[in-house]
């Protein structure tokens, strides 16, 4: 059977990248707007959407319009630290790397043999600017890329100046270096290590951060009057110390989620590394290294904080790159909880739109700063969300598609087996939402309706069935108008159509969502309502994909092989040959 | 002690040369940078490095080389001599006992230096085994260490 070509579409690690780097801006960006609310709004929004007019004071609003004014403020001020601190430290990793490790620069003269292999090496891999060589630590056999795009450097382990001048190893110092090179040429070395910085970064902000929301959420609390009759005692061990734990508990969850999406992107870039390294030649020689690599039996928080797969998952991934081309519950999940997190940080700007409808005293300042919020979510914000949402989530069910096409899998069950991520990602949503520290104290599930709060996991199922229509189009279309792609050059135009398309659909079902979110919340007769928005969007979707199928059966003629030039039957090229010459019809998908 | 005496590490890196040039003849060419390497980490098994750095490879230990193994073992086989040759010359002089040591290794047999006991032979074979195995060599090259060093020792006529 043919091997599919993990490089036949865009590297989803990019997206993982961008995930990564959104993420950590979200965590940062929305603690800081929390820490703001807690100072100004204090008791202002106890419940989003549940205002009452009779209690607010002018004092309130007044801290209120402050808050909205410093809101942009201080967003920029978090973003500027985050990547502030995130810019000096990827600036700084070179001289990191080389000053914890011990590095010395290669001797061209003494080593000129190493170096002229290495130059050879280099030159197989194409790689316009040879990389400063630099070797350490004693001891060490193994390699790593690092530098700048433009100034890329390799560190070697000194045991593979050995490797290349033993027979029995020439194979594996090759794989070890053309996998290094197979960094720098997949262009990992600058995003992975600004993810790292930025992973450093978010690490230094966030505990000060949350300190800042539970310093401010315990001085609001003692400076609402109604609770002042608790004792001292009390108030520590009934509130203080449970919201602590609580918080470090939240705390905690965030910084993994994070990590683990940068734990996931660092994984699938040693696999591509391993594939281009494969693609120039080594496929022995690592073949040989993984299969002998012990992996030695690391405790669970080591294993947890692994950034390299196990070898005999890159051996796997090397034999059968169709690992590559599946849509792991992962990907969805971190990129719901994102969202939901985002979300939570930016719900305080909702929550004052219903204040300022309730009071005509703020409803010109409403007018301009309410609207200037909302233009601020529907341009920037929810569509850089969804674009998050369609490069990570839809590019992965693009590949599904075309590998299950490959492997002729076709039928009602892979649509199905989309609504486990669907899912997912919506449970990632709320979790989101509910981890923002505090925010799940400020939720009263008793205060909620019973039928309300009953109907809830209803709600999250339909919205659910919304996103898992949106993840079947994407797959329908990927078959129809990818999988009737033909020749050698990979269809990287219309992958990158589809994934530009799929996101005004999801806008088109987000907005109302997040609109009308808040409603079961309100009130079990909002239920209704807000299930037959969603409802009317799913009819308008299906409708328009209904008339994008037509056009695209009327317009799409039938693929000619691109050796021969003789028209292939079915409009499908993936996993066909021509019935003429024989040749592969789409050959952008397979190694050659 | 003799090992670490300057013309016990003299003699450490002589026969490691000669041990490295007969099994491992393409180490010669960085035998002085692996040898130096090794003496400097007191011959000490190196920890593994680098397994899980960002971009890294991800498996830290790929080959054994044997230039460091053999300058663990001969030293330790050395003590090893050493301490059996103080056992038979109990009043002697270190400088003795070091001549002693060194005519061990010499093809030719020298005056009032007896050569070791099919045993000790035995005990040095099994200590070269032991530690090249923990250096992580495999069991075959191991034993092609070992009898090699054995070999050298037990050559006097």
């Amino acid at each position: 059977m043919k091997k599919l070509n993990p490089f036949a579409f865009p590297s989803e690690t990019s997206a993982r990248f961008s995930l990564l780097v959104f993420g950590a801006a979200i965590v940062v960006g929305s603690l800081a707007l929390v820490t703001l609310g807690k100072l100004t709004l204090n008791s202002l929004i106890s419940v989003s959407f549940r205002v009452d007019a009779d209690f607010i004071r002018n004092a309130d609003l007044n801290m209120a319009y402050l808050y909205l004014c410093s809101a942009p403020v201080v967003i920029a001020a978090s973003l500027g630290a985050l990547f502030g601190v995130a810019y000096f430290t990827y600036h700084r990793h070179p001289k990191q790397i080389q000053h914890s490790k011990d590095l010395k620069a290669l001797d061209s003269t003494r080593d000129q043999n190493f170096l002229a292999a290495l130059r050879g090496l280099a030159q197989r891999a194409d790689i316009p600017s040879f990389p400063e060589i630099y070797l350490g630590p004693p001891g060490a056999q193994d390699g790593q890329a690092f530098g700048f795009r433009s100034h890329p450097m390799l560190r070697l382990g000194p045991g593979l100046k050995v490797m290349r001048i033993k027979e029995n190893f020439a194979a594996q110092f090759r794989a070890v270096v053309l996998h290094e090179l197979g960094h720098i040429k997949n262009d990992d070395v600058q995003r992975s290590y600004f993810a790292e910085a930025i992973w450093k970064a978010l690490l230094l902000l966030t505990p000060p951060l949350v300190c800042a929301i539970s310093l401010t959420t315990i001085y609001v609390y003692f400076n609402l009057g109604e609770r002042s009759v608790l004792s001292p005692f009390f108030v520590l061990f009934l509130v203080v110390i449970p919201f602590a734990l609580l918080v470090l508990i939240e705390l905690g969850l965030i910084v993994w989620v994070v990590h683990y999406i940068r734990r996931g992107m660092l994984r699938v870039r040693e696999i591509y590394a391993d594939w281009r390294a494969a693609q120039w030649g080594a496929l022995d020689g690592l073949t040989s290294i993984l299969s002998a690599a012990k992996q030695d039996s690391l405790p669970f928080w080591k294993r947890l904080m692994r950034v390299h797969p196990k070898p005999e998952d890159r051996l796997r991934a090397l034999n059968d790159p169709g690992e590559l081309f599946r849509l792991t519950f992962d990907l969805p999940l971190f990129t719901g909880f994102l969202l939901g997190f985002a979300f939570s940080g930016i719900g305080p700007l909702f929550g004052l739109f219903s204040i300022f409808r309730l009071v005509p005293l703020g409803s010109e300042l409403f007018s301009t700063l309410g609207l200037s919020s909302i233009a601020f979510f529907l341009t920037l914000a929810l569509p850089t969300f969804l674009w998050l949402l369609a490069s990570a989530v839809g590019l992965q069910i693009q590949r599904e598609a075309a590998a299950d096409l490959s492997k002729g899998m076709g039928g009602l069950y892979p649509y199905l087996r989309l609504f486990p991520p669907a899912i997912l990602l919506h449970i990632g949503f709320e979790a989101g939402v509910y981890l923002m520290p505090f925010e799940n104290i400020q939720v009263d599930p008793l205060s909620m309706e019973i039928g309300a709060t009953l109907a809830f996991p209803f709600w999250i199922l339909g919205i659910s069935s919304m996103t898992w229509l949106w993840m079947s189009a994407i797959r329908f279309f990927t078959r129809r108008w990818i999988g009737a792609h033909g020749g050698p050059g990979s269809p990287i135009a219309k992958i990158q159509t589809m994934t530009i398309l799929s996101i005004p659909t999801l806008f088109s079902f987000y907005v109302p969502f997040a609109l009308t979110r808040g409603w079961p919340a309100v009130s079990e007769n909002m239920l209704l309502p807000a299930f037959l928005v969603l409802l009317a969007m799913g009819f308008l979707f299906s409708l328009s994909c209904l008339m994008g199928w037509l056009l695209l059966s009327v317009l799409s003629p039938l693929p000619k092989c691109h050796r021969c030039g003789a028209v292939h039957s079915v409009r499908q090229t993936i996993g066909q040959v021509c019935a003429k010459c024989g040749t592969n019809l789409a050959e952008w998908l397979y190694v050659t | 002690m003799f090992t670490n005496s300057k013309e016990g590490r003299e003699l450490i890196e002589a026969l490691s040369r000669q041990l490295v040039e007969q099994i491992a003849p393409e180490e010669m060419e960085v035998f002085d940078d692996l040898y130096q390497e090794a003496a400097a980490n007191s011959f000490q098994p190196a920890k593994k490095k680098g397994e899980d750095d960002a971009l890294g490879f991800g498996v830290a230990e790929i080959m054994i080389a044997v230039t460091p193994v053999a300058g663990t073992v001969i030293s330790a086989v050395i003590s090893f001599l050493a301490s059996e040759v103080l056992k038979v010359t109990k009043d002697e002089a270190s400088a003795v006992i070091q001549k002693k040591v060194k005519a061990l290794f010499n093809p030719k047999k020298q005056d009032g230096v007896e050569p070791l006991t099919q045993a000790q032979l035995g005990q040095v074979k099994k200590l070269a085994v032991k530690l090249a195995r923990q250096s992580g060599m495999k069991e075959e090259e191991a034993d092609r260490l070992a009898l090699t060093l054995v070999g050298s020792l037990a050559l006097q006529k």
